[in-house]
């Protein structure tokens, strides 16, 4: 399909020759100085293979400063800073036209319905506020397999949709079976009601977007009828722990400048982020249909990590994708400790690596196949970096066993070994400068922003935050690297991930959990200080950055995962983010519902597990009963359930796991029949009060 | 009580599960039972919702002659969980008078979580009959559906041939001694389209 753009959209071709110039150069200068001290002698092939490996590193290195520093170059040349922490943009959203609807789909996974909820009644407030929410609706779609969190949502629709009255503007659905997880769970909702709407915007369940962004962003999809999909980037906001307070500031500061650069060099063919962006229904319904790849998993089957492919598949069908860099009123959550983090990793990792298959897949734009080199690489750097500074340090002790020899045979003069500690340094300092200088861009920009630098707390707070967040990094960097290298490992070795839900939720790392997660890279960086301290002594002392975060990931951990300093900083006006010092409407609304005492869901009188309500209370019941699809139960089926009752009527609810009753929930017949017979059994299911007595 | 019974009145002798004939013809509930089933009734009807001892009154009297009914023309084996059973059907009976005639299935269970989530006030009275009042509009009015109407859209699965994959198939099978993968063969049955 060729389209062609009515509205005009710069998207020259020499941007990308002068991104991937610079970075190639870069590369080159910083490999050339490396490789005049190999060549030294003659090259080795343990020196061969750490030069190919400072080569990947460093190329990955580079792509991502001039990154940084375009995006850089682009925000100072801008007339005014991005808005603080307003969500309505400088100027108003021009209304779109709205003889269409648009869906706001939330997928989600065993959330937490209380914050499911509060998230899209902010959004919808939002909405409301701006005067157009009857062109949306909401979906919730939900692949919730927990019977308790099952239950749960559906009340929580129901009384959402109570109030909202008619017309209906929120749905909920749980699926059957979740097939291909959440880009089942898209595709399902394309397939059923996707000729109902032109737009769909992707949420998470943190996902937050203000209603004038939400605007904005259809208005733009309707300027541009070539543009398939538009990512507005989220900021991570609400997270009250150390850990996720420095990683939001981080975010929020630097990612700005990440985000205008890549913006920059990606132009027309930008990536999706998997949500908080805005979707042509039709097209995505057209081309994103994802197949199951060949092979067995992990590098086989569904495939996992659909964002990035579904950018492809649309780029690859002549369909622009954009990414909205100059956007606010995007938000989402973050994880709220070290482990939490690396555990996200851990699922996303296996989905990254299998796109190493889809690079070279056919038909794909070559930005495209940047995209998702790049994904693999985000996971791949850590093992590459693992394999690095241990090959450095087999190096240097191969070097520290060769004595100089100043004399040479009759000649009577010394000959000095040549020195090659300024191409060294050279080196580190390029690489050192290269994941530094981003930050120290950061700072530029809040100097010449007034409104922007109050809203990070002022350039001095500011200041000491970048400097203790990089502090913080330089610790965080061997653990994530040990974590990320284990979880590659596992992969390659076929170790199939799960798909657990997020602990999304503030929460404390204790011992316990700090042992088992960083024990052995304690260890690790015990014996190989050891080890390098008695051995090579020389590396020792440049090594002890990295040893440092071995040695102290199960404190800084545990400390990072409080609350409390994450407060005291706050209060210091340490690692502000705009939306802290002045939280957007839509942050305000969220916080308002989920302060908000709740009313009771069905009878307040019954108390217990959800889903034994949604067998006993006849409300619940009767609630859940008329969300069921209509299904009936082959003989096969109908003797499992029967069985389950009897195990229910003998063994108590205690005795069933999730999954079984799940499937009791599932079937109306079994339902109505276990309803009836626990109302029928002794004692009664549940007590109540009894009636009021009588008016004399 | 009796066995569980699911869907089409299938019990476990219809499954094949053999029942003990040595025992004697079953024992039934009798109309005498229903003194052993009205307290559970009655409990039942409050976490319907029923407060009222006037509303109470006349649907204990309601769902009795039900039962009566059940035990005069079946064979039932328990009397308690005929009177939930009797109290369920009244229920949906209303239910299904206030809707009117032709009305599916699912807009019938639509509108029982309505009236039972308490979004219908005072339809107590009216199901007892102590107020006279058609409900039926306000009742379709609060049954929310919880999706529109299908839209369908066709979502094919894409081709994607991903990088070296049969090159990789060819020299594993080599490697196992096996003939490798000629040109001509089909592509890789894994692929969907």
């Amino acid at each position: 399909m060729t389209r062609t753009s009515s509205v005009r959209h710069p998207d020259p071709g020499y941007r990308r020759v002068i991104y991937f110039g610079l970075v190639l150069l870069t590369t080159l200068g910083a490999m050339s100085l490396l490789s005049g001290v190999f060549q030294e002698g003659g090259t080795t092939p343990l020196e061969f293979i750490l030069l190919l490996l400072y080569a990947v590193l460093i190329l990955w290195i580079s792509a991502s400063f001039w990154t940084a520093a375009i995006g850089f170059i682009l925000l100072l040349r801008q007339d005014h800073g991005q808005p603080a922490s307003d969500d309505v943009h400088a100027s108003r959203p021009k209304d779109p036209p709205m003889g269409f609807k648009t869906a706001l789909v939330m997928p989600v996974y065993n959330e937490d319905p209380a914050r499911v909820f509060a998230g899209l009644r902010a959004i919808e407030q939002s909405l409301q506020e701006t005067g157009r929410a009857a062109g949306f609706e909401i979906f919730v779609l939900s692949d919730t397999r927990d019977p308790d969190i099952w239950v749960e949502e559906e009340m929580q629709w129901r009384k959402w949709a109570v109030e909202l009255g008619h017309p209906a503007r929120v749905f909920y659905r749980n699926r059957v079976e979740n097939t291909s997880r959440k880009s089942g769970n898209l595709a399902d909702f394309c397939r059923r009601w996707g000729g109902r709407y032109r737009y769909m915007i992707v949420l998470d369940a943190d996902s937050l977007m203000s209603g004038s962004t939400v605007l904005e962003m259809v208005a733009r999809m309707e300027q541009h009828p070539d543009v398939a999909l538009l990512q507005v980037p989220p900021v991570p906001v609400n997270r009250v722990s150390l850990f996720a307070r420095v990683l939001q500031f981080a975010s929020s500061l630097y990612g700005r400048i990440f985000v205008a650069g890549l913006s920059y060099w990606q132009g027309d063919t930008s990536n999706y982020w998997g949500h908080n962006a805005i979707i042509r229904v039709e097209a995505f319904a057209a081309h994103c249909g994802l197949p199951e790849l060949p092979g067995r998993e992990p590098f086989g089957g569904e495939i996992l990590s659909h964002d990035f492919v579904e950018a492809a598949l649309l780029r690859r069908a002549g369909w622009k994708v954009w990414l909205a860099y100059d956007l606010g009123g995007s938000y989402e959550e973050i994880p709220p400790t070290l482990i939490d983090y690396a555990k996200r990793d851990r699922r996303w990792c296996q989905g990254n690596l299998q796109h190493v298959r889809l690079v070279f897949a056919e038909g794909f734009k070559p930005l495209n196949r940047v995209h998702l080199a790049m994904g693999v690489m985000s996971y791949m750097a850590s093992p590459l970096w693992l394999l690095f500074l241990l090959l450095t340090g087999v190096q240097a002790y191969l070097d520290s066993l060769d004595a100089p020899v100043y004399f040479f045979g009759d000649y009577l003069l010394p000959i000095w070994p040549v020195s090659y500690v300024v191409e060294m340094t050279t080196v580190l300092w390029v690489t050192l400068a290269m994941l530094f200088l981003p930050k120290l861009f950061a700072l530029v920009l809040l100097g010449v922003r007034p409104r922007l630098r109050a809203a990070y707390g002022g350039l001095p707070r500011a200041t000491l935050s970048v400097l203790i967040e990089s502090l913080l990094s330089v610790l965080y960097a061997p653990v994530l690297m040990l974590f990320q290298s284990k979880f590659v490992g596992a992969i390659l070795l076929r170790r199939i991930v799960g798909w657990p839900p997020q602990q999304r939720g503030d929460h404390q790392t204790g011992f316990a959990e700090a042992l088992a997660a960083h024990g052995d890279q304690t260890l690790l960086g015990v014996a190989t200080g050891v080890l390098t301290y008695f051995y090579v002594p020389a590396f020792f002392w440049w090594f002890t950055p990295v040893l440092a975060g071995m040695l102290l990931a199960i404190p800084v951990s545990m400390a990072t995962s409080r609350v409390w300093p994450g407060q005291r900083a706050r209060a210091a006006g340490l690692f502000l983010t705009p939306e802290e010092s002045m939280p957007p409407r839509v942050l305000q609304l969220l916080s308002e519902n989920l302060g908000a005492v709740a009313g009771p869901l069905c009878s307040g009188e019954m108390a217990g597990d959800l889903w034994y309500r949604a067998v006993i209370d006849p409300c619940a019941y009767a609630l859940h009963v008329s969300l069921l699809p209509e299904e009936v139960p082959n003989r096969r089926r109908r003797h499992y359930l029967e069985g389950l009752i009897f195990q229910l009527q003998d063994e108590g609810p205690q005795s069933l796991t999730p999954s079984e009753k799940r499937e009791l929930l599932s079937h109306r017949d079994g339902l109505e029949e276990l309803h009836l017979l626990l109302w029928a059994t002794q004692p009664a299911p549940i007590s109540l009060a009894p009636l009021p007595a009588r008016a004399t | 009580m009796g066995p569980p019974v699911i869907g089409n009145g299938a019990d476990l002798s219809d499954l094949g599960v053999e029942v003990d004939s040595s025992a004697g013809p079953p024992v039934g509930a009798s109309l005498q039972d229903w003194e052993q089933a009205m307290p559970r009734v009655a409990h039942y009807l409050r976490a319907l919702g029923v407060r009222d001892h006037r509303d109470h009154a006349r649907l204990i009297e309601a769902i009795r002659s039900r039962f009566v009914r059940r035990v005069s023309t079946h064979l039932v084996a328990d009397a308690t969980e005929t009177g939930i059973e009797a109290t369920a059907a009244l229920l949906d009976a209303w239910i299904a008078a206030q809707l009117g005639p032709g009305v599916p299935e699912p807009q019938q269970r639509m509108a029982r979580a309505a009236v039972l989530g308490g979004v219908v006030e005072g339809w107590v009275a009216v199901w007892s009959g102590r107020v006279d009042e058609p409900l039926g509009e306000r009742i379709i009015a609060a049954s929310l559906s919880p999706a529109p109407e299908p839209a369908p859209l066709s979502m094919v699965p894409q081709r994607i041939g991903p990088c070296c994959h049969r090159l990789v198939r060819s020299i594993a099978k080599v490697l196992r001694g096996k003939p490798a993968e000629r040109p001509h063969q089909p592509a890789d049955p894994g692929r969907t389209s």
